[in-house]
């Protein structure tokens, strides 16, 4: 018989069979925190096309792979900073976390970026499974392409074509379960951590070989304008010729505030605000044009590169950059081959609105 | 313009080109009607991994142009014989992204002999609601679309929150927009801050589903500042501080990470309520809402504003799912309403000057 009632069974011997049965590249259906799904040994790719066929028409969707826990993860998927903190704050739960392959598994199981989803059930008897097993298992739901999530097997194997039926092994049966909704999916893969990183030593390092010019503590967001504001008309007003001010500090830590204040002194009318999603803004000011550039949402060199930076250097323009930090190397770079004056901003978080500035010159 | 009926039974061609964002966008409308909308990350949705928002890794539009463009003719090259008009986003947006679909456009229609219409993407937001799926089907007629002017439009998504006035078409007045932050930008802000992956965005909405409400609460931004428009970056600055404080504390994060999240939609969802009623107030005459953009993917934002409509007796017009995010079908529906106001090119010397204008405002 197929269909195997979990709670008429011996769990060992259960789970003892679905291993036989994923090892000889066969179909196990298993119940999940969200819903039944489908496994197979993902690293079998026999078994990867039998489980294709099973889900009838699916396109080129990757599917997300379960494993015990962390250290299989990490035989499978590079394990980021960000990825670290959500295996150890979130799974076993209902998450899938999307991370960069490291090469040992194959499409379905990966999807055309190199990626793979992963998810650690919580439920015991799968985490025993996978870890008898000693390999991933695939972690897509049971129902075919455009049917419903199975909550039983009743439901399920009605719903199944004969053709999907025929390919199954094993039901595990553990009865109805809860109506919870499938995983919340985290992508973990732009983590610009450690770009930031890098970077930040770099611009921290040339911080120190640099003039400081003004230091300035500020108590609120206008006031950090105001030393914006300030910082234009002394620096940058009437100026000929490219300028970058290179802007480094947290997230909310007044970056476009101050750059706010760059825009009114230099008498914009222009709405200031964050470019993080444009990466350029361009302001017009006179006759001229202020490009404000946030560089968070680039993960490379050849988003950099991309993002129209140079244009607007070899039009003369000023140009702030938020993130500054982040891609200091390719930005010194540019400013020294071009000759270029470069003005080095650096914010402090002191309290909740509280903010220390300092401004430093060329080297 | 005051559209009228018979206007609106010439139903032209359009193909919609967007490359304002990171997509690289094409789409095919006979007036409202959307008879294809192809992306370049459409072939690569996770939906295992559920809808993913593509990465910069695919801002690669020259790349990608051809190869959407084809599948908006549903890879048949001829079909462009019997397109009626070109219409691109000519901003806002980033100038060298913008500049991959004018000259694109460009060519297309100096190419086949078309008229080219230059399009504000924002513009295409605000329509995007108007759109019909092929049968036809959508949230109006033409009838109620003539009677639903003036409107108030309401837009919002990771570049952009604003409230524009919609006296008729091609008619438009800003009321209120973000002085710093959009509401997406900070929704995804704040799910990098809590760790939880970029987008971080879908999934702060996800967790608030789980959340209790009032127990961690953040106070509404730009409540006293007597406008219309908005603010979140005090907000993410806010979050910052509470996860910060919440973590030293040293309680686990799944144990708050649900009601933050809560709280932090709450407050959004607060924030476009207190600058929507009093800009319903301020334009007693309006007839509509419509709405558009990404930050709307989350149907309880939608939803609340779909009641302050009610509350007004107001018509409520929503873009289907997949014409929340950018995409190219609301580029052909506002390149229609352009058409139907003759703002399109059509002599060479013209089209070959169209520029990129990345500060394009409505």
């Amino acid at each position: 018989m197929k269909r195997v009632i979990l709670a008429n069974n011996n769990e060992d011997e259960v789970i003892q069979k679905a291993v036989n049965i994923l090892n000889n590249g066969g179909l196990v259906i298993y119940p999940t925190e969200t819903c039944y799904g489908i496994a197979v040994d993902a690293t079998n790719n026999q078994a990867l096309k039998k489980l294709l066929s099973y889900k009838t028409f699916r396109g080129s969707k990757p599917i997300s792979v379960a494993v015990s826990d962390i250290d299989m993860a990490k035989k499978y998927v590079e394990i980021n900073e960000m990825a670290q903190n959500i295996y150890k704050n979130y799974l076993p739960g209902p998450i899938t976390v999307i991370s960069q392959s490291t090469g040992a598994l194959e499409p379905p199981v990966v999807s055309k970026q190199g990626t793979t989803g992963i998810r650690i059930p919580d439920y015991e008897l799968v985490l025993k499974l996978i870890k008898e097993l000693g390999k991933p298992i695939t972690a897509t739901s049971a129902n075919v392409s455009y049917k419903a999530h199975p909550y039983s097997i009743d439901q399920l194997v009605k719903d199944l074509p004969q053709k999907s039926k025929k390919l199954v092994d094993m039901y595990i049966d553990d009865g109805k379960l809860p109506q919870n909704t499938p995983s919340t999916i985290l992508d973990t893969t732009m983590n610009t951590l450690s770009v930031l990183r890098e970077g930040k030593i770099e611009f921290e390092d040339a911080i120190l070989k640099s003039t400081l010019l003004e230091e300035r503590s500020t108590d609120n967001p206008k006031e950090t304008a105001k030393f914006g504001k300030w910082f234009a008309k002394e620096y940058l007003k009437g100026l000929d010729g490219a300028v970058v001010v290179a802007l480094s500090g947290e997230l909310g830590a007044g970056k476009t505030q101050f750059t706010k204040g760059i825009g009114k002194g230099l008498r914009s009318k222009d709405i200031v605000n964050s470019p993080t999603y444009t990466i350029i803004n361009e302001y017009r000011y006179g006759r001229k044009i202020l490009a404000h550039m946030d560089t968070w949402r680039l993960t490379d060199e050849d988003d950099f590169n991309r993002s129209g930076l140079m244009e607007h250097l070899k039009e003369g323009r000023i140009v702030v950059i938020e993130w500054a930090d982040k891609f200091y190397q390719e930005i010194e770079k540019a400013c020294r081959e071009s000759n270029i004056p470069m003005y080095k901003i650096s914010f402090q978080y002191l309290s909740l609105e509280k903010r220390r500035i300092k401004i430093y010159g060329t080297n | 313009m005051v559209l009228t009926k018979e206007e609106l039974k010439y139903k032209p061609l359009i193909l919609g080109i967007d490359t304002s964002c990171d997509d690289t966008s094409v789409a095919l409308v006979r007036g409202r009607e959307v008879l294809s909308s192809e992306c370049s990350s459409q072939t690569e949705l996770h939906s295992e991994f559920g809808g993913v928002v593509p990465n910069l890794a695919r801002r690669l539009h020259e790349e990608n142009i051809e190869e959407v463009y084809n599948r908006a003719l549903n890879n048949n090259p001829g079909m462009i014989n019997n397109v009626d008009y070109i219409a691109v986003t000519q901003g806002p947006g980033l100038a060298i992204d913008l500049e991959v679909g004018i000259q694109y456009a460009k060519e297309l229609a100096l190419r086949y002999n078309k008229p080219l219409v230059p399009v504000n993407h924002m513009e295409g937001h605000m329509y995007s609601s108007l759109l019909l799926n092929s049968k036809g089907h959508g949230l109006l007629s033409d009838t109620q679309l003539l009677d639903s002017f003036p409107a108030l439009a309401l837009l919002m998504s990771g570049k952009h929150t604003e409230i524009v006035y919609v006296k008729g078409v091609g008619k438009y007045k800003k009321l209120g927009q973000t002085l710093d932050d959009a509401a997406g930008e900070a929704f995804d802000k704040v799910g990098r801050l809590l760790n939880l992956g970029y987008p971080g965005g879908p999934v702060v909405s996800e967790f608030a589903k789980k959340g209790k409400r009032g127990n961690i609460t953040f106070t509404t931004p730009m409540r006293n500042s007597n406008d219309l428009n908005f603010s979140y970056s005090g907000l993410k600055t806010a979050a910052l501080y509470k996860a910060k404080d919440l973590r030293e504390k040293g309680i686990a994060e799944r144990e708050w990470i649900y009601d933050f999240c809560r709280g932090f939609v709450d407050a959004v969802i607060d924030s476009v309520a207190i600058k929507l009623r009093p800009a319903i107030e301020r334009k007693r005459r309006i007839k509509s809402i419509f709405v558009g953009g990404g930050v709307f993917n989350s149907e309880e934002i939608l939803r609340s504003v779909g009641r302050i409509a009610k509350e007004y007796n107001l018509n409520f017009y929503y873009p289907e799912i997949e014409y929340r995010s950018d995409n190219a079908a609301m580029i052909g529906i506002s390149g229609y309403f352009n058409v139907l106001q003759k703002n399109f090119l059509v002599e060479k010397g013209d089209i070959e000057i169209l520029d990129r204008n990345p500060r394009m405002s409505l």
